[in-house]
């Protein structure tokens, strides 16, 4: 259930953020935070079923940039939105082959 | 039994550990992080194997501060050491005042420092052209521009694979200096280092710590060990946090810490910062008022994390101008805002709290308006300020200077990696630990960590850290205060 709550809350921030899914990304950003604390991982449980609850009731048929607009400026909602946002986007660039050599 | 048992292998932990080897008292330490190993990661696979919680360390309230933490044999040093710098002397006059004793302003402690400093900083290194970075010779420059005082930096890359980068969650070596020189030096002497263990619980009997309660992190499997002396050493959130946990104390100090505020810069040519970005230089000018201007980590992947408040087409063109850009840190010491550690009895847990004071508050806008001027003046072309859910792009230094002038309280995006003085050494009658760093109501438990230092360094912390404690370990052989 967890796992699955993570999941669709990190293929709904790819679809906002324009990115095509990506099966390795979306391990990476499951790994992170299955490997958080336990105190910090249930706050980042309950924002995601939150996050899911909002999106499907409110938000799932307005255009993208709608959406992100939106998300930004809800409180405590927009702090999960953009926790998965950040991992996100790092594990993408890190992705894209980048020698940090 | 073993003479000293250590709690953390950081920089305090790795001072103690190698100065009571050397006065010939058997010492074994236990690190709750895992070993270090040269294996090439990403930033998010380091990230996740060198952070405390992955990185993500909040001390809550408005702003949300997100404190940086390592959890691995070298503690906190592994993510963040490497820049070895002096405390000022009058910060050191300031500690000794608050411990009513000549213990930090003297040439002995100078000596100290200058002795950590040959085990960790390769002798001819402020020399060495080669190391100077292209993010800090752009700020440089600027700063001769507006003749503000720089210095460069002391590296601690002795022995280590020096790389300019200094990658987010040290995945080249070049931070591994305190396992390369003094872990090396503890395990030669005959001191033990255990990784993945972990405290669950200390077990006293009157005022003496006679067990402790470790967990392999790995296997999950707990053992008990017999404690003679016991140091902690775990740092500046983690000791406090031993503390209250196992109610050696019902409270600890207020928290000290320096705030990180980065501004993101892009310039018409590639500057290949990200082959350079370790800062080599400091903007001094303002380190009076506790401030300093910096380069800091450019890596892709964290540059990307930064750009969230971003629409999708701004991501992809800065990320675009990628080899156009860099960072500048302004390092703050807040004079008023500290943050507090408390137990909840109720949840069982500890949080840690803290309130931007609006005096604090101020001196960031002024400071940020400085680096902002500093940074037009270096030939940046557009900036991204450090305001969170902000998505503008500045490009000329009017408009943000505006920006700042209209910046509210909790519009800021602040972290810190340094932090100290929790269970703070001071001359008041409810301090935590005398000036021997021992626990009060205890007679083998000794605090030896940035935990104690009596306030803000308003530098970066190793130094001051490593050097304090080596003379707390003297003073103590001195005055034969240890119960061995």
């Amino acid at each position: 259930m967890e796992k699955l709550i993570i999941n669709q809350n990190i293929k709904i921030n790819l679809s906002i953020l324009e990115l095509n899914y990506d099966n390795n990304l979306i391990f990476c950003v499951e790994k992170f935070t299955d490997k958080l604390e336990p105190d910090t991982k249930k706050l980042v449980f309950l924002g995601s079923i939150f996050f899911l609850l909002l999106y499907f009731l409110f938000l799932i048929f307005l255009p993208k940039k709608i959406q992100f607009k939106i998300l930004n400026n809800l409180p405590i909602i927009s702090k999960i939105f953009h926790f998965y946002r950040k991992i996100i986007l790092a594990s993408f660039y890190e992705d894209e082959g980048m020698n940090n050599d | 039994m073993t003479d000293f048992t250590i709690i953390g292998s950081g920089a305090g932990g790795s001072a103690a550990a190698l100065e009571l080897l050397e006065n010939h008292y058997s010492v074994e330490i236990f690190e709750e992080g895992k070993n270090y190993n040269h294996e090439k990661m990403n930033m998010l696979e380091g990230l996740q194997t060198f952070w405390r919680n992955n990185g993500i360390n909040l001390f809550f309230g408005e702003p949300i501060l997100n404190f940086g933490e390592g959890k691995a044999i070298g503690g906190s040093t592994i993510i963040n050491g490497g820049v070895i710098a002096d405390t000022s002397e009058k910060i050191l006059k300031l500690w000794d005042d608050q411990i009513n004793e000549n213990f930090f302003l003297n040439d002995e402690f100078f000596k100290i420092c200058n002795d950590v400093k040959n085990i960790l900083v390769p002798k001819n290194q402020t020399n060495d052209n080669n190391i100077i970075s292209g993010s800090s010779e752009i700020l440089l420059k600027a700063a001769k521009a507006k003749k503000y005082k720089t210095k460069p930096t002391n590296l601690a890359f002795k022995e280590t694979n020096i790389q300019h980068n200094g990658p987010f969650g040290c995945t080249s070596g070049s931070k591994n200096s305190l396992d390369k020189n003094y872990h090396n030096l503890i395990k030669k002497l005959g001191g033990r280092i255990e990784s993945n263990s972990k405290v669950i619980k200390l077990k006293s009997n009157g005022n003496f710590i006679k067990k402790l309660i470790l967990q392999n992190t790995n296997t999950k499997e707990n053992k008990e060990i017999k404690v003679n002396n016991l140091i902690l050493s775990a740092g500046p959130t983690q000791t406090p946090k031993i503390i209250l946990n196992n109610k050696l104390s019902n409270f600890v100090n207020k928290l000290n810490f320096h705030m990180n505020l980065k501004i993101i810069c892009y310039y018409d040519n590639n500057i290949d910062s990200y082959k350079s970005s370790l800062l080599t230089h400091h903007v001094r000018e303002f380190e009076n008022d506790g401030v300093l201007f910096m380069a800091s980590n450019y890596i892709k992947p964290l540059i990307a994390s930064y750009l969230n408040f971003h629409n999708s087409s701004q991501i992809k063109n800065l990320m675009t101008d990628y080899q156009k850009g860099t960072v500048f840190n302004c390092q703050i010491q807040p004079d008023f805002s500290t943050a507090t550690i408390k137990k909840n009895h109720i949840f069982n847990d500890i949080k840690i709290s803290w309130k931007l004071e609006k005096r604090d508050f101020l001196k960031i806008k002024k400071y940020l308006k400085i680096l902002t001027e500093l940074v037009f003046i270096s030939g940046a072309k557009k900036i991204l300020l450090p305001i969170d859910n902000n998505s503008e792009i500045f490009t000329d230094i009017d408009k943000a200077f505006k920006r700042i002038e209209n910046l509210n309280e909790k519009d800021l995006e602040i972290n810190s990696v340094h932090a100290m003085s929790s269970c703070s050494m001071n001359k008041d009658k409810n301090n935590l630990v005398d000036n021997f760093g021992l626990l009060k109501n205890f007679k083998n438990v000794y605090l030896m960590d940035s935990s104690i230092m009596p306030s803000n360094t308003g530098q970066h912390p190793q130094l001051s850290i490593m050097a304090m404690v080596k003379k707390l370990i003297q003073k103590n052989i001195e005055n034969k205060k240890f119960k061995v």
